[in-house]
């Protein structure tokens, strides 16, 4: 599943990230990277963006960027 | 051979949003706009500052999350280093989020360069429980590593120290282990007759990051990229950073101690500010609560300043001889510098409020809870930051679009933002506000400011709709942690703006009520000029019902907003100097009606002489700035006559 498909109070873990190369470089300065633990943090009024905490940090995201982060949850 | 030197070029480095501008300005005096978000430098600034004897030349650059992106900021910054490498690199990191901070420490150190390091916001740190062992983390990276404090200045002694102690460091490049198949790609670039960094760079950036020599380089180059592609998923980008993280792990693993969630405080505000049925609601009431304080509050002392004017003027009216040199004294120049200088009080206010929602981190919140809307209308969602610094002033705004990549994005933020309402107009709204709708003066002002922001979202999908756009450009933003904004910087800030504005009314304004008051007063027999113009201009305005006086103001108004109020008061002026008489000069001379739609015309029409400048300097045609300046005319017309024609049936 990707992380768009992420439900609040689920914890996930980033299995992948695919997309444009410029996208993942962007991701991976940001320290998005593979293994780190997500979960959602805030979700605006219409559902995108949304906000993940990607390790320790708080991230705002839209589903065109969040579809291409793989991740599987974790229980 | 470097004893003899007595001036040393010093770049400060850092991600966004970790401190920097504001040790920057502790390091130099300066007072370079700061706020608690990512990207509030756009172009790299310098400052001076002496230590020893020994002259330091700071260079303030973007922040940015790499050297390996190929975003403005990242170009700007990666040029400077190879184009014009400094002496010593001061590089600013934030405490609270080491890993990702120290990803860039690494970049640098295996580029080779001096750098020294800022471990800023350590404050913060330890308040959550956490700490690092500067002295471990030093002797990991093999670096001075120096606590520092953006909102105290007890560190800025002990740091200048450590830079003099640096500035002949002799640095070896840092060597880090990466994954087989990626050591292979490094040395086979490097046989090609690159360095290591370069060839660490080249992969982790795609063939971007750095300028390549030859021919055979850059096919070589792309040899090792294709060899990469099809030995991993991963792309090179990621493979580096896991190399790096490995590092910076193995570094932190002795020097911190990090277990900090976000704390319970931070977790309680988001969950109000990001709710996602409140969070909108709670934005419109902060920004209705911070124009109703905007006035109320700045009344009180705008009736100080008021009282003191009059004062000043009654003085020189009963002290001087019946002169026309007196009569410039007192109708001209006091009346018409006073008359802006009162409003001082709610202009400061406003910055205050503005500053306050930046440095918290409410700016990144909002920017969140509006980006929908935003790309609704074509805009992107860094267009935010400009847009709010339109409220303060449309010149730097504009310039800080320069973030946005993408061509048609840039553009439509730029040709919008003179509809974000700029300070130099809230004198007039406020003057106007207090006159006819004294009671709800607070909310006239947020209607005015809600207005601009409508009419230049609608702009937005407009041009959205006919200018076809270049590519997508991805918007990922980093939240700030909440902060307790520090009073010293909000108070500094506020005294800055202070000191714009009066130097304003110093300058244009006064220069702006003479010239309005020699018009008024010559010839001295028959109509004068000032009105005869008035007269002449006024039936393109007569539709709103203003008369040759508000006439003559809005055509003022194209100097600098600030000079619309100066010329109503310099216009209106008969033998009452203080701001009751022209309060009741106004209010008889005008409907109100008509006054909402001066102020709804003042909102909208073009922007004034500076701003106009920066559009066609940023968009690089004067066509554009045509557009704006024939743009915000016949809106404002519209506008204007819709309101009055509207408010004429209600009121």
């Amino acid at each position: 599943m990707t992380l768009t498909q992420l439900k609040a109070r689920q914890q996930a873990r980033i299995k992948a990230i695919a997309g444009p190369e410029p996208l993942r470089q962007r991701l991976v300065a940001l320290g998005v990277l593979k293994g780190l633990q997500v979960s959602v943090s805030a979700t605006s009024l219409l559902g995108n963006p949304r906000i993940y905490f990607i390790g320790k940090q708080q991230i705002c995201l839209r589903s065109a960027e969040a579809g291409y982060i793989e991740v599987e949850l974790q229980s | 051979m470097s004893d003899t030197r007595s001036s040393y070029n010093v770049a400060l480095i850092g991600n966004p949003n970790c401190g920097k501008t504001s040790l920057f300005n502790q390091l130099t005096g300066a007072r370079q706009r700061t706020g608690n978000m990512a990207g509030v430098t756009v172009t790299s600034r310098e400052g001076h500052k002496t230590w020893c004897g020994v002259d330091f030349h700071f260079i303030d650059l973007p922040g940015i999350y790499s050297l390996a992106n190929s975003r403005v900021e990242e170009m700007v910054a990666r040029d400077y280093l190879i184009e014009t490498p400094p002496d010593l690199i001061l590089n600013v990191v934030d405490a609270n989020n080491l890993a990702r901070n120290l990803a860039l420490t690494s970049q640098l150190l295996e580029q080779g360069l001096p750098v020294v390091i800022a471990l800023n916001m350590l404050d913060e740190l330890e308040k959550q429980g956490d700490s690092v062992d500067l002295s471990e983390l030093s002797l990991g990276l093999a670096k001075p590593v120096i606590g520092s404090d953006g909102r105290s200045n007890s560190h800025i002694s002990a740091l200048m120290d450590m830079l003099l102690e640096n500035v002949d460091q002799q640095a070896e490049p840092l060597l880090i282990n990466y994954e087989p198949h990626l050591e292979q790609a490094i040395t086979s670039l490097e046989h090609a007759g690159l360095t290591r960094w370069q060839s660490v760079r080249w992969l982790e950036s795609a063939g971007e990051g750095v300028a390549l020599l030859s021919d055979d380089q850059r096919e070589e180059g792309h040899r090792a990229l294709a060899q990469l592609a099809s030995r991993h998923d991963e792309s090179p980008a990621e493979m580096v950073a896991e190399g790096r993280y490995g590092y910076i792990h193995g570094l932190l693993h002795k020097s911190s101690s990090e277990h900090q969630d976000q704390s319970a405080a931070d977790h309680w505000l988001d969950s109000i500010a990001l709710n996602r049925w409140l969070g909108i609601p709670v934005f419109i009431l902060l920004l209705w609560v911070m124009f109703e304080a905007t006035f109320t509050l700045g009344s009180y002392p705008a009736d100080w300043i008021d009282a003191g004017v009059s004062w000043i003027g009654q003085q020189v009216g009963a002290f001087m001889p019946e002169s026309l040199l007196k009569n410039l004294l007192v109708e001209g120049l006091i009346a018409g510098v006073g008359g802006v200088l009162v409003f001082l009080p709610n202009v400061v206010l406003l910055f205050f409020f503005i500053a306050l929602l930046e440095q918290s981190g409410y700016m990144a919140r909002a920017a969140f809870l509006t980006d929908n809307l935003m790309s609704k209308v074509g805009l992107h969602g860094k267009a935010f930051v400009p847009l709010v610094m339109g409220f303060g002033c449309n010149v730097p705004a504009i310039m800080s679009a320069r973030t946005i990549e993408e061509p048609r994005a840039r553009l439509i933020t730029i040709l919008i933002n003179p509809f974000m309402s700029c300070s130099a107009r809230l004198p007039v709204y406020v003057l106007l506000a207090g006159i006819f709708f004294t009671e709800h003066a607070g909310t006239v002002l947020f209607g005015l400011y809600m207005l601009g922001v409508l009419v230049a979202f609608a702009i937005a999908a407009l041009l959205a709709r006919t200018i076809p756009e270049q590519h997508d450009e991805a918007f990922i933003m980093e939240l700030p942690p909440w902060r307790f904004p520090s009073p010293r910087s909000m108070l500094l800030h506020v005294w800055d703006k202070a000191g714009d504005f009066l130097r304003k009314i110093g300058g244009v304004i006064l220069v702006g009520s003479i010239l309005i008051w020699l018009l008024q007063s010559f010839p001295q027999q028959g109509t004068p000029w000032l009105e005869q113009l008035g007269h002449f201009v006024a039936p393109l305005f007569a539709p709103m019902g203003f008369g040759w006086q508000e006439t003559v103001a809005l055509l003022s108004g194209f100097i600098a907003k600030e000079v619309i109020a100066a010329s109503l008061v310099v216009v209106y002026q008969t033998d009452m100097n203080d701001m009751a008489g022209l309060q009741a000069a106004l209010g008889s001379a005008l409907a109100p009606a008509s006054g909402l739609a001066l102020m709804v015309f003042t909102l909208l029409y073009m922007p004034c002489l500076a701003t106009i400048a920066t559009i066609r300097r940023e968009t690089g045609s004067w066509r554009w700035a045509g557009v704006s300046v024939m743009m915000g005319l016949v809106l404002a017309w519209i506008g204007a006559w819709l309101v009055y024609t509207l408010a004429s049936l209600w009121i």
